[in-house]
């Protein structure tokens, strides 16, 4: 047989063993339920804040003063801004438990010597592993834009470069999450005990979805009243500048949430977004990290280091 | 004369200092029922887990069925069948989905018509459909025995395979060994530490003790060799004092 066909063939089978575990299901229901809730929020936080904004220009237009701008950045897409974060919180965690999971299935049901005992290579079965990694991912993703598209369609804001926007966003939440389902596959197979593997994975996710931009955004208060735009230049400190400067370039989350937001032409919280190209780079370059992480720890998983021999 | 499908010359395994497997020697004609009996840590589980090529060894060379297991060991893979001690399959697959798994890796071009007739050999069908972790060990190990057999390797390599198994399942397991070697002409090697299954089932044995051939020889011969010894037991029992090569 040959060596895709047999890669194929274990990814078929880390698939099937995927939907055999319950987590997964309970995740994917709050990621899609998020999804919707996105589009219903979005619609509702846009709709509230200008009515609430035209009450007020209508009452100072009754005593005679002018109004100020609308203050908050409302595009069409507007209402897809929450599942920026979503993805950021649910989809990653979704992606970790998956990776988790293709990676542990071998150690977790003791199965290691049968499968090096067969004729298939250790890097047929690491990309029979990736494999199923995308492909599953890809579905979940693929669904989550069939859903935001109803919903488009529904809160009348569909059209075809619309449709393109939230497309590509989706494409860019694949290739982020793509990075943290490979990060946890990589530690289950460094890690013999399940719960230290599952933990590293957790603590690398929270460094990214919460320290990191911790130091790169949100030292500045405003930047985190989303979708509120920023009234003024924020960096105005040269200890902030600093930190900002450090720890932007690593604050993966960041540069996704930066892209997302350009993408869907939305306001942004991250201070100091700049290009979609660097932005892209580095959530490109975690994902492959992440990749080369996961290939190096397979080549741990070996017969030889699962028991004692005797 | 029968030609030897499995020769080991000088086979040896380090960990650090400790040698596991001390310059084992050893030739096992084709369609034997080769039983090699050592205590537990004398180093069976690393032989076989070197001929399987799992592992490599630290010196020394084996063949098995004319590769060598350093060279050519996925041509090895595809001639040999393996069943770990306590075999574990994927418990929340169906043993046919495991069966079907395990076929197609091993390459299997008729994957539904192998699996029938090694059900049917195995007696497994009632049980083809359920998840495997709700099978019972002894039905688990003959699923395990299906996984390793469903290519017809030439050689079969078990890690004690009745190794908390009942009485019952004892003697299946072993009617099964038997009939692969007769109507299958599979070789069979064999770990155990149970003196009562060699007795039973093999026809030639290797005794391990602490990594070093102790004795090697046919069941029969055995009698010969240890004159004062009364029983099996008794053999086994004087072999793992002095090495009698």
């Amino acid at each position: 047989m040959q060596s895709s066909n047999l890669s194929v063939v274990v990814a078929k089978n880390e698939i099937v063993l995927l939907f055999r575990e319950r987590t997964l299901y309970i995740l994917l229901g709050i990621f899609f339920v998020m999804a919707v809730l996105s589009t219903i929020i979005g619609w509702s936080t846009q709709h509230t804040i200008t009515n609430v904004y035209d009450a007020a220009v209508a009452e100072l237009w009754a005593v005679g003063q002018s109004a100020p701008p609308f203050p908050v950045n409302s595009t069409p897409l507007g209402i897809m801004t929450n599942m920026i974060i979503y993805n950021v919180l649910i989809g990653t965690l979704l992606a970790i438990v998956l990776g988790y999971f293709i990676g542990i299935h071998d150690r977790m049901y003791g199965v290691v010597k049968l499968l090096f005992s067969r004729p298939v290579s250790p890097r047929q079965i690491f990309l029979g592993k990736v494999f199923a990694v995308i492909v599953v991912l890809f579905s979940i993703t693929a669904l989550a834009l069939l859903v935001s598209t109803v919903s488009l369609f529904v809160f009348g804001v569909f059209s075809g470069s619309a449709l393109i926007s939230v497309a590509l966003f989706y494409g860019l939440s694949l290739l982020y999450m793509v990075g943290f389902a490979l990060l946890a596959m990589a530690f289950a197979f460094a890690f013999k005990n399940s719960t230290s593997a599952m933990l590293y994975a957790l603590f690398i996710w929270m460094i990214i979805t919460f320290a990191l931009p911790e130091l790169s955004s949100a030292l500045f208060p405003t930047s985190s009243l989303n979708p509120i735009l920023p009234p003024s230049d924020l960096i105005n400190s040269p200890t902030l500048a600093l930190v900002h400067s450090i720890s932007y370039p690593f604050s993966v989350s960041e540069h996704y949430k930066s892209l997302s937001s350009s993408i869907l032409g939305v306001s942004t919280n991250v201070v100091g977004a700049g290009s979609g190209i660097y932005d892209l780079l580095v959530v490109g370059l975690w994902s492959l990290l992440a990749s080369i992480l996961a290939f190096r720890f397979f080549t741990l998983v070996k017969p030889s280091n699962e028991s004692t021999y005797e | 004369m029968k030609e030897n499908i499995i020769e080991l010359k000088g086979l040896t395994k380090r960990y650090g200092d400790k040698i596991v497997v001390n310059d084992l020697h050893l030739s096992i004609e084709a369609g034997d029922i080769f039983g090699f009996l050592g205590h537990n840590g004398a180093g069976k589980t690393t032989t076989i887990s070197m001929l399987t090529t799992l592992l490599e060894p630290s010196s020394g060379t084996a063949d098995v069925g004319g590769f060598d297991i350093q060279k050519d060991s996925f041509a090895i893979k595809h001639i040999i069948g393996y069943v770990p001690e306590n075999v574990q399959l994927y418990g929340s697959l169906s043993s046919r989905e495991n069966l079907e798994y395990f076929a197609q890796l091993s390459a299997i071009k008729k994957t539904t018509k192998a699996i029938e007739e090694i059900t049917q050999f195995l007696n497994i069908g009632d049980y083809l459909d359920k998840r495997v972790e709700t099978l019972s060990k002894g039905m688990r190990q003959r699923v395990g025995l299906a996984q390793a057999i469903l290519h017809s390797p030439k050689v079969l390599f078990l890690d004690e395979p009745t190794s908390g198994l009942d009485p019952i399942g004892v003697k299946q397991l072993r009617d099964i060994i038997i009939r692969l070697n007769t109507e299958k002409g599979m070789t069979i090697f064999m770990n155990t530490h149970l003196l009562s299954e060699v007795s039973k089932t093999c026809k030639t044995i290797g005794i391990l003790n602490q990594g070093k051939l102790a004795y090697h020889g046919s069941l029969e011969d055995a009698t010969h060799h240890f004159k004062n010894e009364q029983a099996l037991e008794d053999m086994y029992i004087t072999t793992q004092n002095h090495a009698v090569v």
